[in-house]
Protein backbone atom coordinates (compact mmCIF):
# COMPACT_ATOMS: atom_id res chain seq x y z
CA UNK A 1 0.00 0.00 0.00
CA UNK A 2 1.44 3.36 -0.93
CA UNK A 3 1.30 6.26 1.50
CA UNK A 4 -1.14 8.05 -0.80
CA UNK A 5 -3.54 5.12 -1.03
CA UNK A 6 -3.53 4.71 2.76
CA UNK A 7 -4.16 8.42 3.26
CA UNK A 8 -7.02 8.42 0.77
CA UNK A 9 -8.51 5.37 2.45
CA UNK A 10 -8.43 7.20 5.79
CA UNK A 11 -9.91 10.29 4.13
CA UNK A 12 -12.71 8.15 2.68
CA UNK A 13 -13.45 6.64 6.08
CA UNK A 14 -13.41 10.08 7.72
CA UNK A 15 -15.77 11.46 5.09
CA UNK A 16 -18.16 8.57 5.59
CA UNK A 17 -18.07 9.12 9.36
CA UNK A 18 -18.61 12.86 8.99
CA UNK A 19 -21.60 12.40 6.72
CA UNK A 20 -23.18 10.04 9.24
CA UNK A 21 -22.59 12.31 12.20
CA UNK A 22 -24.70 15.14 13.52
CA UNK A 23 -21.49 17.18 13.51
CA UNK A 24 -21.80 17.91 9.82
CA UNK A 25 -25.18 19.60 10.33
CA UNK A 26 -24.03 21.45 13.42
CA UNK A 27 -20.86 22.73 11.78
CA UNK A 28 -22.22 23.43 8.32
CA UNK A 29 -25.81 24.48 8.92
CA UNK A 30 -26.93 25.08 12.50
CA UNK A 31 -24.01 27.05 13.90
CA UNK A 32 -23.35 29.24 10.82
CA UNK A 33 -27.09 29.77 10.42
CA UNK A 34 -27.52 30.88 14.03
CA UNK A 35 -24.44 33.11 13.80
CA UNK A 36 -25.71 34.77 10.63
CA UNK A 37 -29.11 35.34 12.20
CA UNK A 38 -27.45 37.05 15.17
CA UNK A 39 -25.18 39.14 12.93
CA UNK A 40 -28.17 40.22 10.88
CA UNK A 41 -29.62 41.86 14.01
CA UNK A 42 -26.64 44.24 13.88
CA UNK A 43 -26.76 44.81 10.12
CA UNK A 44 -27.56 48.50 10.50
CA UNK A 45 -24.61 49.25 12.81
CA UNK A 46 -21.15 50.52 11.84
CA UNK A 47 -17.88 50.30 13.67
CA UNK A 48 -16.61 53.88 14.06
CA UNK A 49 -12.85 53.76 14.52
CA UNK A 50 -10.32 56.60 14.59
CA UNK A 51 -9.22 55.84 11.02
CA UNK A 52 -12.29 54.28 9.43
CA UNK A 53 -15.96 53.42 9.72
CA UNK A 54 -16.89 49.85 8.75
CA UNK A 55 -20.34 48.22 8.62
CA UNK A 56 -20.38 45.58 11.38
CA UNK A 57 -22.05 43.13 9.01
CA UNK A 58 -19.07 43.29 6.63
CA UNK A 59 -16.60 42.99 9.47
CA UNK A 60 -18.27 40.13 11.23
CA UNK A 61 -19.45 38.04 8.28
CA UNK A 62 -15.90 37.88 6.99
CA UNK A 63 -14.04 37.81 10.34
CA UNK A 64 -16.27 35.73 12.53
CA UNK A 65 -17.25 33.54 9.60
CA UNK A 66 -13.66 32.52 8.94
CA UNK A 67 -12.76 32.11 12.58
CA UNK A 68 -15.89 30.20 13.54
CA UNK A 69 -15.33 27.74 10.70
CA UNK A 70 -11.71 27.24 11.79
CA UNK A 71 -12.47 26.93 15.47
CA UNK A 72 -15.66 24.94 14.98
CA UNK A 73 -13.83 22.47 12.80
CA UNK A 74 -10.86 22.28 15.16
CA UNK A 75 -13.13 21.93 18.18
CA UNK A 76 -15.16 19.10 16.65
CA UNK A 77 -12.02 17.35 15.48
CA UNK A 78 -10.38 17.77 18.89
CA UNK A 79 -13.40 16.19 20.57
CA UNK A 80 -13.02 13.26 18.17
CA UNK A 81 -9.31 12.63 18.57
CA UNK A 82 -9.30 13.22 22.33
CA UNK A 83 -12.03 10.57 22.58
CA UNK A 84 -10.20 8.28 20.17
CA UNK A 85 -7.07 8.59 22.24
CA UNK A 86 -8.80 7.96 25.57
CA UNK A 87 -10.85 5.10 24.12
CA UNK A 88 -7.96 3.30 22.44
CA UNK A 89 -8.98 3.89 18.79
CA UNK A 90 -5.61 5.46 18.02
CA UNK A 91 -3.73 2.70 19.77
CA UNK A 92 -5.56 0.18 17.62
CA UNK A 93 -4.72 2.14 14.47
CA UNK A 94 -1.08 2.37 15.61
CA UNK A 95 -0.63 -1.40 15.18
CA UNK A 96 -1.62 -1.13 11.53
CA UNK A 97 0.75 0.24 8.88
CA UNK A 98 -1.04 3.63 8.97
CA UNK A 99 1.20 6.47 10.25
CA UNK A 100 0.11 9.49 12.34
CA UNK A 101 0.82 11.70 9.30
CA UNK A 102 -1.56 9.66 7.12
CA UNK A 103 -4.20 9.79 9.83
CA UNK A 104 -3.85 13.58 10.18
CA UNK A 105 -4.04 14.26 6.45
CA UNK A 106 -6.87 11.76 6.07
CA UNK A 107 -8.83 13.75 8.65
CA UNK A 108 -7.88 17.15 7.24
CA UNK A 109 -9.06 16.47 3.67
CA UNK A 110 -12.82 16.03 4.33
CA UNK A 111 -12.80 18.75 6.99
CA UNK A 112 -11.05 21.19 4.68
CA UNK A 113 -13.70 20.49 2.05
CA UNK A 114 -16.43 20.93 4.65
CA UNK A 115 -14.80 24.20 5.82
CA UNK A 116 -14.63 25.55 2.27
CA UNK A 117 -18.25 24.72 1.50
CA UNK A 118 -19.33 26.23 4.82
CA UNK A 119 -17.44 29.49 4.38
CA UNK A 120 -18.62 29.89 0.79
CA UNK A 121 -22.21 29.35 1.94
CA UNK A 122 -21.66 31.72 4.87
CA UNK A 123 -20.35 34.48 2.62
CA UNK A 124 -23.13 34.04 0.06
CA UNK A 125 -25.89 34.10 2.69
CA UNK A 126 -24.11 36.94 4.53
CA UNK A 127 -24.11 38.88 1.27
CA UNK A 128 -27.81 38.22 0.82
CA UNK A 129 -28.43 39.51 4.37
CA UNK A 130 -26.73 42.81 3.72
CA UNK A 131 -22.96 42.36 3.90
CA UNK A 132 -21.13 43.94 0.98
CA UNK A 133 -19.71 40.63 -0.30
CA UNK A 134 -18.64 40.30 -3.93
CA UNK A 135 -20.26 37.12 -5.16
CA UNK A 136 -18.36 36.32 -8.31
CA UNK A 137 -15.54 34.20 -9.62
CA UNK A 138 -13.12 35.93 -7.19
CA UNK A 139 -14.75 34.11 -4.30
CA UNK A 140 -12.99 30.95 -5.50
CA UNK A 141 -9.73 32.53 -4.28
CA UNK A 142 -11.05 32.04 -0.74
CA UNK A 143 -10.75 28.25 -1.09
CA UNK A 144 -6.94 27.92 -0.61
CA UNK A 145 -7.14 30.36 2.30
CA UNK A 146 -9.78 28.19 3.94
CA UNK A 147 -7.59 25.13 3.38
CA UNK A 148 -4.88 26.91 5.41
CA UNK A 149 -7.45 27.88 8.04
CA UNK A 150 -8.53 24.23 8.38
CA UNK A 151 -4.96 22.93 8.46
CA UNK A 152 -4.01 25.33 11.24
CA UNK A 153 -7.19 24.58 13.21
CA UNK A 154 -6.61 20.82 13.04
CA UNK A 155 -2.89 21.08 13.84
CA UNK A 156 -3.77 23.09 16.95
CA UNK A 157 -6.31 20.39 17.83
CA UNK A 158 -3.61 17.70 17.52
CA UNK A 159 -1.26 19.71 19.75
CA UNK A 160 -3.95 20.21 22.39
CA UNK A 161 -4.80 16.50 22.27
CA UNK A 162 -1.09 15.70 22.59
CA UNK A 163 -0.59 17.97 25.59
CA UNK A 164 -3.65 16.91 27.56
CA UNK A 165 -4.54 13.59 29.12
CA UNK A 166 -8.34 13.61 29.06
CA UNK A 167 -11.03 14.87 26.68
CA UNK A 168 -12.21 17.23 29.46
CA UNK A 169 -8.77 18.86 29.81
CA UNK A 170 -8.51 19.11 26.03
CA UNK A 171 -11.87 20.88 25.89
CA UNK A 172 -10.90 23.32 28.65
CA UNK A 173 -7.60 24.23 26.96
CA UNK A 174 -9.31 24.60 23.60
CA UNK A 175 -11.91 27.00 25.05
CA UNK A 176 -9.20 29.03 26.79
CA UNK A 177 -7.37 29.46 23.48
CA UNK A 178 -10.46 30.12 21.34
CA UNK A 179 -12.05 33.05 23.11
CA UNK A 180 -9.11 35.53 22.86
CA UNK A 181 -8.82 34.71 19.17
CA UNK A 182 -12.18 36.38 18.47
CA UNK A 183 -10.89 39.55 20.15
CA UNK A 184 -7.34 39.76 18.88
CA UNK A 185 -7.37 38.44 15.28
CA UNK A 186 -9.49 41.25 13.89
CA UNK A 187 -12.50 38.95 13.63
CA UNK A 188 -14.74 41.21 15.75
CA UNK A 189 -12.92 44.56 15.70
CA UNK A 190 -10.64 46.01 13.01
CA UNK A 191 -6.94 45.83 13.83
CA UNK A 192 -6.74 49.56 13.13
CA UNK A 193 -8.74 50.16 16.29
CA UNK A 194 -6.11 48.44 18.46
CA UNK A 195 -3.26 50.30 20.17
CA UNK A 196 -0.18 50.26 17.92
CA UNK A 197 1.76 47.65 19.88
CA UNK A 198 -1.27 45.33 20.04
CA UNK A 199 -1.97 45.73 16.34
CA UNK A 200 1.64 44.75 15.57
CA UNK A 201 1.48 41.76 17.93
CA UNK A 202 -1.91 40.64 16.59
CA UNK A 203 -0.47 40.28 13.08
CA UNK A 204 1.58 37.33 14.36
CA UNK A 205 -1.52 35.34 15.33
CA UNK A 206 -1.94 32.67 12.63
CA UNK A 207 -5.57 33.53 11.81
CA UNK A 208 -5.09 37.33 11.56
CA UNK A 209 -3.54 37.33 8.09
CA UNK A 210 -6.03 34.75 6.84
CA UNK A 211 -9.00 36.85 7.95
CA UNK A 212 -7.44 39.95 6.36
CA UNK A 213 -6.96 38.02 3.11
CA UNK A 214 -10.55 36.78 2.98
CA UNK A 215 -11.75 40.33 3.66
CA UNK A 216 -9.53 41.75 0.95
CA UNK A 217 -10.80 39.20 -1.58
CA UNK A 218 -14.52 39.34 -0.89
CA UNK A 219 -14.97 42.94 0.25
CA UNK A 220 -12.42 44.77 -1.91
CA UNK A 221 -12.15 42.33 -4.81
CA UNK A 222 -8.35 42.17 -4.61
CA UNK A 223 -6.56 39.13 -6.05
CA UNK A 224 -4.99 36.52 -3.80
CA UNK A 225 -1.53 37.48 -5.03
CA UNK A 226 -1.86 40.82 -3.23
CA UNK A 227 -1.66 39.09 0.11
CA UNK A 228 1.86 37.66 0.19
CA UNK A 229 2.88 39.33 3.46
CA UNK A 230 -0.47 38.53 5.14
CA UNK A 231 -0.23 34.87 4.14
CA UNK A 232 3.48 34.46 4.96
CA UNK A 233 2.92 34.49 8.71
CA UNK A 234 0.10 31.87 8.70
CA UNK A 235 2.11 29.76 6.25
CA UNK A 236 5.07 29.78 8.64
CA UNK A 237 2.69 28.96 11.50
CA UNK A 238 1.23 26.10 9.50
CA UNK A 239 4.65 24.47 9.05
CA UNK A 240 5.58 25.06 12.68
CA UNK A 241 2.26 23.76 14.02
CA UNK A 242 2.42 20.59 11.91
CA UNK A 243 5.96 19.91 13.16
CA UNK A 244 4.96 20.53 16.77
CA UNK A 245 1.80 18.42 16.33
CA UNK A 246 3.85 15.52 14.95
CA UNK A 247 6.25 15.86 17.91
CA UNK A 248 3.80 16.16 20.80
CA UNK A 249 1.06 13.90 19.48
CA UNK A 250 1.32 10.24 20.27
CA UNK A 251 -0.99 7.43 19.23
CA UNK A 252 -0.62 5.81 22.63
CA UNK A 253 -1.24 7.41 26.05
CA UNK B 1 2.32 -21.85 6.27
CA UNK B 2 5.58 -21.45 8.17
CA UNK B 3 7.86 -24.19 9.47
CA UNK B 4 7.34 -25.30 13.04
CA UNK B 5 11.10 -25.25 13.61
CA UNK B 6 11.23 -21.53 12.86
CA UNK B 7 11.03 -19.06 15.75
CA UNK B 8 8.00 -16.78 15.62
CA UNK B 9 8.95 -14.67 18.64
CA UNK B 10 12.30 -14.25 20.37
CA UNK B 11 12.66 -12.10 23.47
CA UNK B 12 16.01 -11.59 25.21
CA UNK B 13 16.61 -9.84 28.54
CA UNK B 14 13.66 -7.51 28.09
CA UNK B 15 13.60 -4.68 30.62
CA UNK B 16 11.01 -1.94 30.88
CA UNK B 17 11.21 0.87 33.40
CA UNK B 18 8.50 3.52 33.67
CA UNK B 19 8.79 6.81 35.54
CA UNK B 20 6.26 6.88 38.36
CA UNK B 21 3.86 9.86 38.33
CA UNK B 22 4.92 10.84 41.86
CA UNK B 23 8.64 10.40 41.19
CA UNK B 24 10.90 7.37 41.18
CA UNK B 25 10.87 4.51 38.72
CA UNK B 26 8.69 1.44 38.27
CA UNK B 27 10.42 -1.62 36.92
CA UNK B 28 7.66 -3.35 34.96
CA UNK B 29 9.86 -6.03 33.37
CA UNK B 30 13.02 -7.42 34.93
CA UNK B 31 14.90 -8.84 31.96
CA UNK B 32 12.55 -11.55 30.71
CA UNK B 33 13.60 -13.99 27.97
CA UNK B 34 11.58 -16.58 26.05
CA UNK B 35 10.97 -17.96 22.59
CA UNK B 36 7.81 -19.00 20.77
CA UNK B 37 8.06 -21.48 17.91
CA UNK B 38 6.17 -20.87 14.68
CA UNK B 39 2.75 -22.53 14.91
CA UNK B 40 2.86 -22.72 18.70
CA UNK B 41 0.06 -21.59 21.02
CA UNK B 42 1.88 -19.78 23.80
CA UNK B 43 0.28 -18.40 26.96
CA UNK B 44 1.35 -15.69 29.38
CA UNK B 45 -0.29 -16.35 32.71
CA UNK B 46 -0.15 -13.87 35.53
CA UNK B 47 -2.22 -11.56 37.73
CA UNK B 48 -3.07 -7.97 36.82
CA UNK B 49 0.04 -5.81 36.96
CA UNK B 50 2.39 -8.73 36.34
CA UNK B 51 3.79 -7.11 33.17
CA UNK B 52 1.95 -9.24 30.58
CA UNK B 53 0.53 -6.32 28.60
CA UNK B 54 3.79 -4.37 28.78
CA UNK B 55 5.70 -7.35 27.40
CA UNK B 56 3.17 -7.88 24.63
CA UNK B 57 3.05 -4.21 23.66
CA UNK B 58 6.84 -4.07 23.39
CA UNK B 59 6.79 -7.10 21.11
CA UNK B 60 4.04 -5.46 19.03
CA UNK B 61 6.14 -2.29 18.74
CA UNK B 62 3.64 -0.10 20.60
CA UNK B 63 6.12 0.57 23.42
CA UNK B 64 9.88 0.84 23.40
CA UNK B 65 11.90 -1.39 25.72
CA UNK B 66 14.34 0.15 28.18
CA UNK B 67 16.76 -2.59 27.13
CA UNK B 68 16.70 -6.05 25.63
CA UNK B 69 15.93 -7.51 22.25
CA UNK B 70 12.78 -8.59 20.47
CA UNK B 71 12.32 -10.35 17.14
CA UNK B 72 9.07 -11.30 15.44
CA UNK B 73 9.70 -13.85 12.67
CA UNK B 74 13.31 -12.66 12.79
CA UNK B 75 12.38 -8.97 12.39
CA UNK B 76 13.28 -6.38 15.03
CA UNK B 77 10.24 -4.13 15.62
CA UNK B 78 12.47 -1.27 16.76
CA UNK B 79 14.02 -0.92 13.31
CA UNK B 80 11.53 -2.54 10.96
CA UNK B 81 8.18 -1.96 12.58
CA UNK B 82 6.37 -1.71 9.26
CA UNK B 83 7.51 -5.20 8.31
CA UNK B 84 6.40 -6.56 11.69
CA UNK B 85 3.02 -4.88 11.34
CA UNK B 86 2.46 -6.69 8.06
CA UNK B 87 2.97 -10.18 9.54
CA UNK B 88 1.30 -9.79 12.93
CA UNK B 89 -2.29 -9.51 14.07
CA UNK B 90 -3.06 -7.69 17.29
CA UNK B 91 -6.02 -7.78 19.62
CA UNK B 92 -5.52 -5.18 22.33
CA UNK B 93 -6.84 -5.56 25.85
CA UNK B 94 -8.85 -2.32 25.56
CA UNK B 95 -9.48 -0.89 22.14
CA UNK B 96 -12.27 0.95 20.41
CA UNK B 97 -12.98 1.35 16.74
CA UNK B 98 -14.24 4.14 14.53
CA UNK B 99 -17.72 4.63 15.90
CA UNK B 100 -19.63 5.55 12.74
CA UNK B 101 -18.35 2.78 10.51
CA UNK B 102 -20.07 -0.60 10.43
CA UNK B 103 -18.00 -3.60 11.46
CA UNK B 104 -17.80 -4.69 7.84
CA UNK B 105 -16.50 -1.24 6.82
CA UNK B 106 -13.92 -1.25 9.62
CA UNK B 107 -12.57 -4.62 8.48
CA UNK B 108 -12.52 -3.40 4.89
CA UNK B 109 -10.67 -0.22 5.91
CA UNK B 110 -8.14 -2.03 8.11
CA UNK B 111 -7.61 -4.70 5.47
CA UNK B 112 -6.87 -2.02 2.87
CA UNK B 113 -3.77 -0.99 4.86
CA UNK B 114 -2.07 -4.33 4.12
CA UNK B 115 -0.73 -5.90 0.94
CA UNK B 116 -2.30 -9.23 1.93
CA UNK B 117 -5.86 -9.25 3.25
CA UNK B 118 -8.86 -11.42 4.02
CA UNK B 119 -12.34 -10.40 2.97
CA UNK B 120 -14.55 -8.85 5.67
CA UNK B 121 -17.33 -11.36 4.94
CA UNK B 122 -14.96 -14.30 5.44
CA UNK B 123 -13.66 -12.84 8.71
CA UNK B 124 -17.13 -12.12 10.03
CA UNK B 125 -18.18 -15.62 9.08
CA UNK B 126 -15.17 -17.02 10.96
CA UNK B 127 -16.13 -15.24 14.18
CA UNK B 128 -19.88 -15.82 13.73
CA UNK B 129 -20.82 -12.19 13.15
CA UNK B 130 -21.80 -12.20 9.49
CA UNK B 131 -25.41 -11.35 10.30
CA UNK B 132 -24.19 -8.29 12.23
CA UNK B 133 -22.08 -6.91 9.41
CA UNK B 134 -24.13 -3.70 9.12
CA UNK B 135 -23.96 -3.00 12.86
CA UNK B 136 -21.74 -0.44 14.56
CA UNK B 137 -19.33 -1.77 17.20
CA UNK B 138 -21.35 -0.13 19.99
CA UNK B 139 -24.41 -2.12 18.92
CA UNK B 140 -22.63 -5.44 19.61
CA UNK B 141 -22.72 -7.23 22.95
CA UNK B 142 -19.51 -7.52 24.99
CA UNK B 143 -18.84 -11.00 23.69
CA UNK B 144 -19.51 -9.99 20.11
CA UNK B 145 -17.15 -7.03 20.48
CA UNK B 146 -14.39 -9.38 21.67
CA UNK B 147 -15.00 -11.67 18.73
CA UNK B 148 -14.97 -8.69 16.40
CA UNK B 149 -11.62 -7.55 17.81
CA UNK B 150 -10.25 -11.03 17.05
CA UNK B 151 -11.60 -10.70 13.49
CA UNK B 152 -9.90 -7.30 13.21
CA UNK B 153 -6.64 -8.95 14.28
CA UNK B 154 -6.95 -11.34 11.33
CA UNK B 155 -7.55 -8.81 8.52
CA UNK B 156 -4.04 -9.20 7.12
CA UNK B 157 -4.06 -13.00 7.44
CA UNK B 158 -1.18 -12.70 9.95
CA UNK B 159 1.37 -15.38 10.71
CA UNK B 160 1.58 -14.40 14.37
CA UNK B 161 -1.42 -13.31 16.44
CA UNK B 162 -1.09 -11.47 19.76
CA UNK B 163 -4.15 -11.57 22.00
CA UNK B 164 -4.23 -9.58 25.22
CA UNK B 165 -6.75 -11.10 27.64
CA UNK B 166 -9.24 -11.85 24.86
CA UNK B 167 -11.88 -13.45 27.07
CA UNK B 168 -11.82 -11.15 30.10
CA UNK B 169 -15.33 -10.20 31.10
CA UNK B 170 -17.03 -12.78 28.91
CA UNK B 171 -19.60 -15.23 30.19
CA UNK B 172 -18.58 -18.92 30.17
CA UNK B 173 -20.50 -19.67 26.97
CA UNK B 174 -18.86 -16.82 25.06
CA UNK B 175 -15.49 -17.76 26.49
CA UNK B 176 -15.82 -21.33 25.26
CA UNK B 177 -16.89 -20.21 21.82
CA UNK B 178 -13.87 -17.90 21.56
CA UNK B 179 -11.59 -20.70 22.77
CA UNK B 180 -12.91 -22.89 19.95
CA UNK B 181 -12.17 -20.17 17.43
CA UNK B 182 -8.61 -19.69 18.72
CA UNK B 183 -7.96 -23.42 18.74
CA UNK B 184 -9.16 -23.62 15.15
CA UNK B 185 -6.90 -20.75 14.07
CA UNK B 186 -3.95 -22.46 15.68
CA UNK B 187 -4.59 -26.07 14.75
CA UNK B 188 -6.28 -25.77 11.36
CA UNK B 189 -4.70 -22.60 9.99
CA UNK B 190 -1.30 -23.01 11.68
CA UNK B 191 -1.28 -19.52 13.20
CA UNK B 192 1.20 -18.80 15.96
CA UNK B 193 -0.77 -17.42 18.88
CA UNK B 194 0.62 -15.56 21.87
CA UNK B 195 -2.08 -14.96 24.44
CA UNK B 196 -2.07 -13.30 27.84
CA UNK B 197 -4.59 -14.30 30.44
CA UNK B 198 -5.22 -14.40 34.13
CA UNK B 199 -7.57 -17.35 33.73
CA UNK B 200 -5.57 -20.44 34.55
CA UNK B 201 -8.11 -22.74 32.90
CA UNK B 202 -7.73 -20.76 29.68
CA UNK B 203 -3.95 -21.12 29.70
CA UNK B 204 -4.24 -24.77 30.63
CA UNK B 205 -6.76 -25.60 27.90
CA UNK B 206 -5.33 -23.60 25.03
CA UNK B 207 -1.61 -23.09 25.45
CA UNK B 208 1.00 -25.65 24.48
CA UNK B 209 3.46 -23.79 26.71
CA UNK B 210 2.83 -21.28 29.45
CA UNK B 211 5.08 -18.63 30.95
CA UNK B 212 4.08 -17.68 34.47
CA UNK B 213 4.76 -14.00 34.89
CA UNK B 214 4.74 -12.25 38.23
CA UNK B 215 6.04 -8.80 39.16
CA UNK B 216 7.82 -8.46 35.85
CA UNK B 217 9.64 -11.76 36.05
CA UNK B 218 9.07 -15.14 34.42
CA UNK B 219 8.81 -17.56 37.33
CA UNK B 220 8.42 -20.68 35.21
CA UNK B 221 7.96 -21.62 31.60
CA UNK B 222 6.88 -25.04 30.32
CA UNK B 223 3.89 -27.05 29.15
CA UNK B 224 0.94 -26.86 31.57
CA UNK B 225 1.28 -30.60 32.18
CA UNK B 226 4.97 -30.30 33.08
CA UNK B 227 4.35 -27.31 35.33
CA UNK B 228 1.60 -29.15 37.19
CA UNK B 229 3.67 -32.32 37.40
CA UNK B 230 6.41 -30.27 39.02
CA UNK B 231 4.15 -29.31 41.92
CA UNK B 232 5.21 -30.45 45.37
CA UNK B 233 1.57 -31.10 46.20
CA UNK B 234 0.13 -33.11 43.35
CA UNK B 235 -3.43 -32.09 43.97
CA UNK B 236 -6.23 -31.64 46.44
CA UNK B 237 -8.78 -33.66 48.33
CA UNK B 238 -11.99 -31.87 49.15
CA UNK B 239 -14.73 -33.13 51.46
CA UNK B 240 -17.37 -32.04 53.94
CA UNK B 241 -17.35 -33.51 57.43
CA UNK B 242 -20.33 -34.26 59.64
CA UNK B 243 -18.51 -32.74 62.59
CA UNK B 244 -15.87 -30.07 63.11
CA UNK B 245 -12.35 -31.30 62.57
CA UNK B 246 -9.00 -30.01 63.76
CA UNK B 247 -7.03 -29.27 60.58
CA UNK B 248 -3.74 -29.99 62.31
CA UNK B 249 -4.88 -33.62 62.62
CA UNK B 250 -5.62 -33.71 58.89
CA UNK B 251 -2.33 -32.04 58.01
CA UNK B 252 -0.51 -34.77 59.89
CA UNK B 253 -1.93 -37.59 57.78
CA UNK B 254 0.36 -39.51 55.50
CA UNK B 255 0.56 -37.99 51.97
CA UNK B 256 -1.00 -34.71 53.10
CA UNK B 257 1.01 -31.48 52.85
CA UNK B 258 -1.52 -29.12 54.39
CA UNK B 259 -5.14 -28.73 55.37
CA UNK B 260 -7.55 -25.82 55.47
CA UNK B 261 -11.16 -25.42 56.50
CA UNK B 262 -13.19 -23.60 53.88
CA UNK B 263 -16.60 -21.88 53.85
CA UNK B 264 -15.06 -18.65 55.11
CA UNK B 265 -13.85 -20.16 58.38
CA UNK B 266 -10.24 -19.35 59.13
CA UNK B 267 -10.23 -22.42 61.30
CA UNK B 268 -9.02 -21.89 64.76
CA UNK B 269 -10.28 -25.12 66.21
CA UNK B 270 -13.75 -26.55 66.40
CA UNK B 271 -16.05 -24.04 64.72
CA UNK B 272 -18.67 -26.50 63.53
CA UNK B 273 -19.23 -28.44 60.27
CA UNK B 274 -17.26 -27.16 57.30
CA UNK B 275 -15.71 -28.31 54.08
CA UNK B 276 -12.03 -29.07 54.06
CA UNK B 277 -9.32 -29.00 51.47
CA UNK B 278 -6.16 -31.01 51.78
CA UNK B 279 -3.11 -30.31 49.66
CA UNK B 280 -1.73 -33.76 48.89
CA UNK B 281 1.60 -34.96 47.61
CA UNK B 282 0.49 -38.57 47.15
CA UNK B 283 -3.25 -38.73 46.49
CA UNK B 284 -3.61 -42.50 46.89
CA UNK B 285 -1.78 -42.63 50.23
CA UNK B 286 -3.61 -39.55 51.44
CA UNK B 287 -7.08 -40.95 50.61
CA UNK B 288 -6.29 -44.20 52.41
CA UNK B 289 -4.97 -42.32 55.43
CA UNK B 290 -8.00 -40.02 55.46
CA UNK B 291 -10.47 -42.92 55.36
CA UNK B 292 -8.64 -44.64 58.20
CA UNK B 293 -8.66 -41.46 60.22
CA UNK B 294 -12.40 -40.95 59.59
CA UNK B 295 -13.17 -44.47 60.70
CA UNK B 296 -11.15 -44.03 63.86
CA UNK B 297 -12.52 -40.60 64.75
CA UNK B 298 -16.14 -41.38 63.87
CA UNK B 299 -16.32 -38.47 61.40
CA UNK B 300 -18.55 -39.01 58.41
CA UNK B 301 -17.01 -37.71 55.17
CA UNK B 302 -19.36 -36.40 52.47
CA UNK B 303 -18.69 -35.53 48.83
CA UNK B 304 -15.10 -36.66 48.95
CA UNK B 305 -13.35 -35.60 45.77
CA UNK B 306 -9.76 -35.87 44.55
CA UNK B 307 -8.90 -32.80 42.45
CA UNK B 308 -5.73 -32.81 40.36
CA UNK B 309 -3.29 -29.88 40.63
CA UNK B 310 -3.81 -26.82 38.44
CA UNK B 311 -1.78 -23.92 37.18
CA UNK B 312 -3.35 -21.95 40.01
CA UNK B 313 -1.45 -24.22 42.40
CA UNK B 314 1.70 -23.77 40.36
CA UNK B 315 1.33 -20.00 40.65
CA UNK B 316 0.65 -20.27 44.38
CA UNK B 317 3.70 -22.44 44.88
CA UNK B 318 5.95 -20.18 42.82
CA UNK B 319 4.84 -16.85 44.26
CA UNK B 320 3.16 -17.65 47.56
CA UNK B 321 0.09 -15.76 46.35
CA UNK B 322 -3.22 -16.58 44.68
CA UNK B 323 -3.44 -15.79 40.96
CA UNK B 324 -6.39 -13.46 41.46
CA UNK B 325 -5.32 -11.70 44.63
Amino acid sequence: MTAIVGTLRMAGASTRQLLRSSEVWTTMVLFPGALLAILWLFSGLRFEGAREAIPLMDLWVTGMGVLSVALGNGHAFLANIATWKAGGVLKRISVTPITPGQLIIGEVIPRAVMGMITILGFLVVGGALGADIRIGPEIIAVIPVMAMVTFIGISVAFIIAGLTRTPQNANALDSAISFPLYLFTGAMFPLSAFPGWLEAAARFIPYTGLIATVRGIVLDGRPLTDFGPELAIPAAWMVLLVLVAARVYRFVK
Amino acid sequence: MIERTQLAVEVRDLVKVYPRPGGGMLRALHGISFEVAAGEFFGFLGPNGAGKTTALEIIEGIRKPTSGEVRVLGIDPRWELDKVKRVMGVQLQAASYLSLLTIEEILDLFGSFYPKRRSPAELLETVGLLDKRKAYVRQLSGGQQRRFSVAAALVNDPQVIFLDEPTTGLDPHMRHSLWELLRRLNQEEGKTIVLTTHYMEEAELLAERVAILDQGQIRAIDTPRALIAGLDGMGHIEFAASQAVDTSELAGLSGVAGAVAKNGSNFSGRLGPATYELAVTEPKTAVTALLHWAEGSGAELRGLEVVPGTLEDVFLQLTGRELRE
